[in-house]
């Protein structure tokens, strides 16, 4: 039976009806045209389709829509304000930790999630938060360096905007 | 026109070229605005699911579609019959888009169908009924070697897909007086490319006969071709359309969904998306071949390689697809990066009803480094030589020639050796308990090796003097668009940001025949856009020395002004130039070029030729730790020196090869899809798992620039080669840590520990 939900995404109130078999990401990508979430595996595995839920990371495409009611949902497209990038896409861009960009988005959730809860985190730290989280062009070398680039700022006292 | 324009270029001003200038499609990529063939979303579309097939071999009897197309929202199924009856392939006319008497294997296609929601055409799946009769099935090229297998292809005697050959000097005679012979066997492994976009197409037919097809593909001419021939329509009915491509590694060539998705269309008259999820990704797309080599190899008492004699099993799948390449690029290289004067290669590729195999970053050669130089090491320990003497003794150097009788002009391998070694701090036996060095090498080439190869470009001047570049370039990931626009730039003498290289569409991109393959696309693409620019760049010159009344030959054009020679003060702006060939002269100043290589096919009964168009060399170390208790392999450093020829973007290489190193030490330890008469077993990240950034150890790139005559600028491409020689590098350290040497990949925990165990016993391990 469908049930109508409602949440709150990138700041704004929304309100649909879903099917009961239908993820959070399936909602967020056909629904909702907030494309940014990639599915690069549908089980769990990639984190291409992480959002934040009430702040915490989540792999969208194991989270029913209809457990998304009531909640808070940060996607990529909610991070930088208007043109003005979020610091971790600054260094993500300035370290050269892109290249397909498929899995940038999933990754930058899961960094700034990081960050948000450790502000300092270590290299180690880093790799082992996103171990969660799959590339295949990078070797992952130039995106723990824009992560611990970010870390070190907000360390130095530097404002995060996001 | 022949690339003879290197030392031109080299003798240029070099600051964007050789500066890492960030990305041209980072900032879209880092917000997620960047539109992948997934995120295609148009009015009135459609979802499409593949039914593919149940059986590794069988016989089609009856194939209804029926009850599927009864089912509500279901808006068109195909099959078979929708399509022209006839078999295609790149090589070997041996495929049809959808399975029509027979299945060869868990990935043949049988039919699609297109439904108003993606979960209504997955029901609808289940609703087709196929009747099928089960052939027996191979699943070893040595069985479908044997006389009496069936045959998977009946106008294919034997099972044998292809062959090739190298012969070079007399290596029997070598081998009567040797003093050192070695025989040994070596095994790798089926393995996926594992982009994590999975293949991905939408299309549109429209009333016209007009397809448009937004497409996740790596070479798009190369699809345009085969679609044009498979589908029997014109090239100008088809356009198909790249956006930004998640990864590819050459598997996005496959024409996973786009066949179904035009037919769809054609017969719903809405546009249709298919998306293929990641079980289907592991099952059905190509892989990386599996195959067996034997390395027969004489050396001298002092590591001189005497003669080489090698026989390659190639794993094909159940058709040959590009398989053929592959083969020949593993022949090509499979003496490795030695000069060597008696080589004597046979070489098949066999089918088997399993995925097939295609080309997958390194085509082949990562399978033969492996072998060749464990096999290296091998001889290196048994006669006393420093594993890194031994190479350097046999090295390719200037003048030497390969094993396909080629000469080597302007390549750098001994300076991979040297940098590789003296960075890493390599040693031949670790005082450490437990840990090792090893070393491998190898040679690969950029560009289509065997193969013309082409690829052409048209720079155009907008009225305010920015640049746009069109190319069938396809950027996968790699970076080509910048690279593009640093040589448009460079060439030109304008601003980097203000060139732009537009994402490839069949209708309006000058062709690029093979796409993101073969290491080829900074050379041949490259060597092209720096000829369009060339041209467009004397159109400007001549105007403005008209305007002037000075020496075109007198002029450059720096940063966007323009400067007699001799003369600090500027003339003008290019773009006040470029604005007044558009008034009063009504011109767009357009300017075309192209790049043709001059490799030529290998001889089919000796494989001697000019086959390889640019040599490209590579040297890694790899410094492990190996748990006795456990067997697991813990790599701690990797030292990649690459001979780039001349780095146009130092982050975008070092990127490339801390990528390659990750799928190289996922093919040295971990990924292995297992199959069971033919059916995958493991068909997950979970289970046939690639390094994750905790997994990953320290990589350290090595740029080594010796520069490529042939490159522009005289840079050579190396996207594939980062990735060759880890498997052999990280199985010789363990070899070095554990004193016991392991033929086949992966380097598993359980292979390990067995060896281990044996070791202990006393056995001789293997």
């Amino acid at each position: 039976m469908n049930k109508n939900i409602t949440f709150t995404v990138n700041g704004e109130p929304v309100s649909l009806t879903v099917e009961p078999r239908w993820t959070l990401l399936r909602v967020l990508r056909d629904k909702m045209f907030l494309t940014g979430s990639k599915e690069g595996c549908g089980e769990g595995e990639c984190g291409s389709c992480t959002v934040l839920v009430d702040g915490k990371p989540v792999n969208s495409c194991l989270m029913l829509a209809v457990a998304a009611d009531g909640k808070t949902i940060t996607t990529i497209e909610g991070l930088s304000r208007g043109t003005e990038l979020h610091p971790l896409q600054k260094a993500f861009i300035e370290k050269g930790a892109i290249q397909c960009g498929f899995c940038t988005p999933g990754m930058v959730m899961t960094a700034k999630s990081l960050l948000d809860k450790n502000p300092d985190a270590s290299a180690e730290e880093i790799r082992q938060e996103m171990a969660g989280n799959l590339c295949r062009c990078t070797g992952y070398t130039k995106i723990v360096e824009a992560v611990q680039e970010v870390a070190g700022q907000l360390k130095g006292g530097c404002h995060e905007n996001g | 026109m022949k690339m003879d324009r290197g030392q031109m270029a080299l003798d240029q001003k070099q600051e964007i070229v050789g500066n890492s200038v960030p990305k041209i499609d980072a900032s879209i990529k880092a917000t997620g605005e960047a539109l992948f063939a997934a995120d295609i979303y148009l009015p009135g579309m459609l979802f499409g699911k593949i039914l593919r097939s149940k059986h590794a071999h069988a016989r089609i009897l009856d194939i209804d579609t029926s009850k599927a197309e009864k089912l509500p929202g279901v808006k068109a199924v195909v099959t078979w019959r929708d399509a022209p009856d006839l078999k295609l392939g790149m090589y070997t006319d041996d495929w049809q888009f959808f399975a029509k008497e027979k299945v060869r294997y868990h990935g043949d296609i049988v039919a699609a169908v297109a439904a108003t929601d993606i979960e209504i055409a997955e029901d609808a799946l289940a609703l087709i009924e196929v009747e099928y009769e089960e052939l027996p099935g191979l699943f070893d090229p040595q069985d479908s070697l044997k006389l009496d297998a069936p045959l998977i292809h009946e106008d294919r005697p034997g099972n044998i897909a292809a062959t090739r050959k190298i012969r070079k000097g007399d290596v029997e005679k070598a081998f009567a007086s040797a003093e050192h012979i070695f025989e040994d066997t070596y095994q790798t492994q089926m393995v996926d490319h594992c982009p994590i976009e999975t293949h991905a197409s939408v299309a549109q037919c429209d009333s016209s006969g007009k397809t448009t097809i937004w497409s996740s593909s790596n070479a798009p001419f190369n699809n345009r071709f085969l679609l044009s021939r498979g589908l029997q329509l014109p090239m100008s009915k088809l356009k198909i359309v790249l956006n930004n491509v998640g990864g590819a590694f050459g598997g996005k060539q496959d024409l996973m969904t786009e066949p179904s998705c035009i037919l769809l269309s054609k017969k719903s008259g809405r546009p249709v998306k298919i998306v293929v999820d990641r079980e289907e990704e592991f099952t059905a797309s190509t892989v990386r071949h599996p195959f067996t080599m034997t390395y027969k190899t004489a050396v001298d008492s002092k590591g001189k390689i005497l003669a080489r004699k090698i026989e390659l099993i190639q794993d094909m799948g159940a058709y040959n697809d590009l398989g053929e390449g592959v083969l020949r690029y593993a022949s090509l290289m499979a003496a490795g990066p030695y000069e060597i004067e008696n080589v004597w290669l046979d070489a098949v590729g066999v089918y088997t009803n399993k995925q097939v195999g295609g080309v997958m970053r390194g085509v082949g050669v990562p399978q033969v480094s492996f072998a060749g130089e464990s096999q290296l090491d091998r001889i290196a320990e048994k006669i006393g030589v420093d594993p890194y003497e031994i190479r350097m003794i046999n090295a390719l150097e200037e003048g030497s020639v390969t094993a396909n009788g080629q000469k080597c002009v302007g390549i750098g391998f001994k300076e991979t050796l040297k940098a590789a070694k003296k960075i890493s701090g390599y040693e031949w036996k670790s005082k450490e308990k437990n840990r090792g060095f090893g070393i491998a090498s190898m040679v690969y080439s950029s560009g289509a090796a065997g193969r013309h190869d082409y690829s052409s470009a048209v720079v155009k001047l907008n009225e305010d003097g920015t640049v746009v570049v069109l190319t069938g370039a396809p950027d996968v990931g790699q970076g080509v668009r910048t690279t593009l626009a640093q040589i448009a730039a460079q060439t030109l003498g304008v601003k980097y940001e203000n060139c732009w290289v537009e994402a490839p569409n069949t209708d309006i991109s000058p062709v690029d025949m093979y796409g993101a393959n073969a290491s080829r696309l900074t050379v041949v693409a490259g060597n092209a856009v720096m000829s369009a620019a060339m041209d467009a760049k004397r159109k400007i010159l001549k105007r403005a020395s008209e305007k002037w009344q000075v020496k075109e030959e007198d002029l450059q054009i720096v940063q966007g002004e323009i400067f007699h020679q001799g003369q600090s003060k500027s003339l003008g702006f290019f773009k006040d130039v470029v604005m007044e060939m558009h008034r009063p002269y009504g011109q767009t100043t357009i300017g075309t070029g192209d790049c043709i290589t001059t490799s030529v096919p290998m001889d089919p009964e000796t494989g001697q030729s000019e086959a390889v168009n640019i040599f490209v060399f590579a040297t890694h170390v790899a410094e492990v730790e190996v748990d006795p208790e456990t067997g697991l392999v813990k790599v701690l450093n990797i030292w990649a020196a690459h001979d780039v020829g001349k780095s146009i973007n130092p982050v975008n290489i070092e990127g490339q090869i801390q990528g390659g190193v990750q799928m190289g030490l996922g093919f040295a330890l971990t990924e292995n899809i297992i199959t069971r008469n033919g059916k995958t077993l493991n068909p997950t990240f979970l289970d046939c798992k690639m390094m994750t950034a905790a997994d990953m150890p320290e990589i350290h790139p090595i740029i080594v620039e010796v520069p490529e005559p042939k490159g522009p600028f005289g840079a050579r491409g190396v996207g594939e080669a980062t990735c060759i020689p880890t498997a052999a590098a990280v199985a010789n350290a363990v070899c070095s840590a554990t004193g016991t040497r392991i033929n086949s990949l992966p380097l598993s925990p359980e292979k390990v520990l067995s060896s281990l165990k044996m070791k202990s016993s006393g056995k001789k391990t293997n």
